[in-house]
């Protein structure tokens, strides 16, 4: 009696279960993506403007729609037909709604005191048929495009929900200097977009291997003097704000491939002082240093993530260049090879959040570039029939790539340029034109 | 005379009885936790078997550095997906006749029709020729595939082997590894429910669409659906949330919007009607 009773229960367990579960289950798999359309509609301009003014109000209107149709896989953006009114209507949403725009932004313009204007901005929801943003600054013509790029990031922040790229700079280094035989190479940094380019560093030397500080504050670089005597690779620091120079390291041998801690205050570098080259961290103000790695190979190349836990390098440990992970903490400390294949591989870098590395690697007579997640999974190719394709950087919201691409033009010429690219590999762009050999892009958002 | 005696709380027996009486209670309690247990465990087992049966794939280890670039890669599965509903049109019309000739009752190997009626194989032939991805495929994994495949693939769902391959060798050459490492998956095991129910999905992509915002959340959700004889869908409710109602909401439209789907068949018609059929987004 009393197993039969225990027979019961289990049976009418077992029957409960199957009977709710009994199920097959099938994947659909991920969904394509939705594109939001655009329109950002002309510049509506107040009275009183000067015709400079109202250049940069178009200009201002043309920046915006520049800034977000960077985000192919969000933003499609569509033209919109020229202002019929003076002046700002209120937004008839189901007209709108029936073009299938789900964002509308407008742009207004006015004079204010002495050379200021007065700019508002508006972006509307049409769909949910509400005001996401609506905000007045006061600039002049030459503030106009950090103001455009700052609204265009807060508008994207409101829908995305993380900054965008719009406010970032790019520091990169370029031959355009060159006068003669003597090959010159300074540092110079411009917006995301390729405007407003300023040149930083003056030595009529070669600069090489740029990194800023994660605030902006500070500059690291290598520098060969073209300066008669000895030659060497040095490594020099710049306070960004009185735009002095100082030396760091100035060992025999190479002293590069510096790239700044989180927090500023330490660097990680290689330097072949030892005779065989070894990533070292240094104390930027003690200037004391600690081995990172120590192997009979070379180490070079250091990228290390935000947080300070994860580096990945250079190595030839296996006999040839290939990409390794470690924790920079300590000396040889977790030092895992990530790269099995490739002739060469070469200038790792990590995503922004250190889950991905992108790397270039010689394929097919040319370099290409190539990204891995950072455990060693997930090898894919990024770009393919496209020059050669150095020099990867991440962009501030992991979003982007800047590379520097090269084409061969005849025998004795070659060109080379910055780019970007999505992190899949959609080429968007050369950002940088005419301005001699530009190379080591970097991109910073500070 | 007294009919009911008095409980005697001292009766030397009385504790006897009551330790048995606890110990059996004991017992009880947890035959049916240890039973109710195992019986869920099985049953998320099968669970997951029948996911993993209909999302087969193939590892491919890497040997070289990849020569397609991913964007290439994507291009190359939309490209096979459009070429295989080409195939399919045609080839599921003839696996129907054969299993009209075959009696109802018997478990549906669609398949049974043997390689030698060889106008399907033609026509993957034809689309082979059509697309030439197969052929900048092969370098990848083409070995292992024909090992494990051929066998498999040659009592394939549709009779079409070449899908079949196609199939596998691209879900390994993807983005990262398939959700499965089994290599039994091949379609051949399939009952015809399972059959009809990983059509569903080609059906429903189309129409499965999110905004970038919820793109990047990662966000999972299960739609039930319940089908009525002639394909339409009848109900569809999220069977497991995925925490936002907009991602839950554009899923189960997504399924509306794909409806009708083919016309259920007898032997499975009940059950897609009970709504046996989880649709997962994106697993």
């Amino acid at each position: 009696m009393k197993s039969l009773l225990v027979i019961f229960t289990l049976m009418f367990q077992v029957a409960v279960f199957a009977q709710d579960d009994n199920l097959t289950i099938v994947a659909v798999g991920e969904a394509t993506l939705e594109k939001d359309k655009m329109v950002i509609q002309d510049a509506y301009t107040g009275g009183g403007l000067s015709a400079a003014q109202k250049n940069a109000a178009s200009e201002l209107v043309k920046l915006m729609r520049n800034d977000f149709s960077f985000y192919q896989k969000k933003f499609f953006l569509v033209e919109a037909a020229p202002n019929n009114t003076a002046f700002r209507q209120t937004t008839n949403y189901d007209y709108w709604n029936s073009k299938g725009v789900r964002y509308l932004g407008t742009a207004t313009v006015d004079k204010a005191a002495g050379d200021n204007m007065k700019v508002t901005v508006v972006f509307e929801d049409i769909k949910n048929k509400k005001q996401i943003y609506n905000n007045s600054m006061t600039t002049t013509i030459a503030g106009i495009r950090r103001v455009g790029h700052e609204m265009a990031n807060a508008v994207y922040k409101h829908v995305v929900g993380k900054n965008s790229i719009f406010t970032s700079k790019i520091v990169f280094v370029s031959d355009r200097n060159t006068r003669g035989r003597k090959t010159v190479k300074e540092i110079y940094m411009m917006d995301f977009d390729g405007k407003n380019v300023n040149q930083i560093t003056n030595h009529g030397g070669i600069v090489m291997s740029p990194s800023m500080s994660s605030d902006g504050r500070y500059l690291v670089y290598s520098l060969i003097s073209n300066a008669k005597g000895k030659r060497n690779n040095d490594l020099y620091l710049m306070d960004m704000r009185t735009k002095s120079a100082s030396i760091l390291s100035n060992r025999e041998g190479v002293n590069s491939g510096a790239v700044f801690l989180s927090g500023g205050k330490k660097i990680a570098l290689t330097l072949t002082v030892s005779g065989n080259a070894e990533i070292y961290e240094m104390d930027v103000d003690s200037k004391e240093l600690r081995k990172i790695t120590n192997h009979f190979s070379a180490d070079v190349d250091p990228s290390i993530t935000a947080d300070g836990t994860l580096m990945t390098f250079l190595s030839d440990r296996p006999g040839k260049a290939m990409i390794y992970t470690m924790d920079p903490r300590g000396t040889e400390s977790n030092v895992k090879r990530i790269s099995f294949v490739g002739q060469f591989n070469a200038t790792p870098r990590f995503s922004p959040d250190g889950k991905e590395i992108v790397f270039s690697s010689w394929l097919d007579n040319s370099f290409d570039l190539f990204r891995i997640s950072s455990d060693g999974q997930g090898l894919s190719r990024l770009t393919k029939d496209f020059g050669s394709n150095e020099d990867p950087s991440y962009s501030n919201d992991g979003e982007f790539i800047a590379f520097t691409s090269q084409r061969v033009l005849s025998r004795v010429k070659i060109d080379q340029n910055i780019y970007i690219m999505d992190r899949d590999g959609g080429i968007l762009g050369a950002i940088t034109a005419g301005f001699g050999n530009c190379i080591s892009p970097r991109w910073y958002n500070f | 005379m007294r009919v009911f005696e008095i409980p005697k709380f001292n009766h030397p027996a009385f504790n006897f009885y009551l330790r048995r009486s606890g110990y059996i209670h004991i017992a009880l309690v947890a035959c049916t936790l240890i039973s109710g247990k195992v019986a869920f465990d099985i049953q998320r087992a099968q669970q997951e078997k029948n996911l993993e049966l209909i999302q087969a794939s193939v590892r491919v280890d890497m040997v070289a550095m990849p020569t397609q670039t991913l964007n290439e890669l994507k291009n190359l599965s939309s490209g096979v997906e459009e070429a295989q509903k080409e195939e399919k049109a045609e080839i599921v019309k003839e696996a129907e006749k054969v299993v009209e000739k075959v009696e109802p009752k018997e478990e549906p190997k669609v398949v049974d029709k043997t390689p030698d009626t060889s106008e399907a194989f033609q026509e993957a032939q034809a689309a082979k020729k059509r697309k030439d991805f197969l052929s900048k495929l092969k370098t990848i994994g083409n070995k292992k595939v024909e090992s494990e495949g051929t066998q498999k693939a040659e009592k394939g769902l549709y009779g079409d082997k070449e899908s079949a391959l196609k199939n596998l060798v691209l879900s390994g050459n993807k983005l990262s590894k398939g959700t499965a490492m089994y290599g039994d998956g091949a379609a051949g095991d399939l009952t015809a429910f399972q059959a009809y129910a990983s059509r569903l999905p080609d059906l429903v992509r189309p129409h499965w669409k999110l905004p970038s915002f919820l793109m990047d959340k990662n966000l999972k959700c299960r739609v039930r659906v319940w089908l009525n004889s002639n394909g339409e869908v009848a109900r569809a409710v999220v069977y497991q949330s995925s925490g936002d109602t907009e991602y839950d909401q554009r899923a189960v439209d997504a399924v509306k919007a794909a409806a009708p789907f083919p016309a259920l068949k007898e032997e499975f018609g009940k059950r897609a009607q009970n709504g046996d059929i989880l649709l997962g987004f994106p697993l």
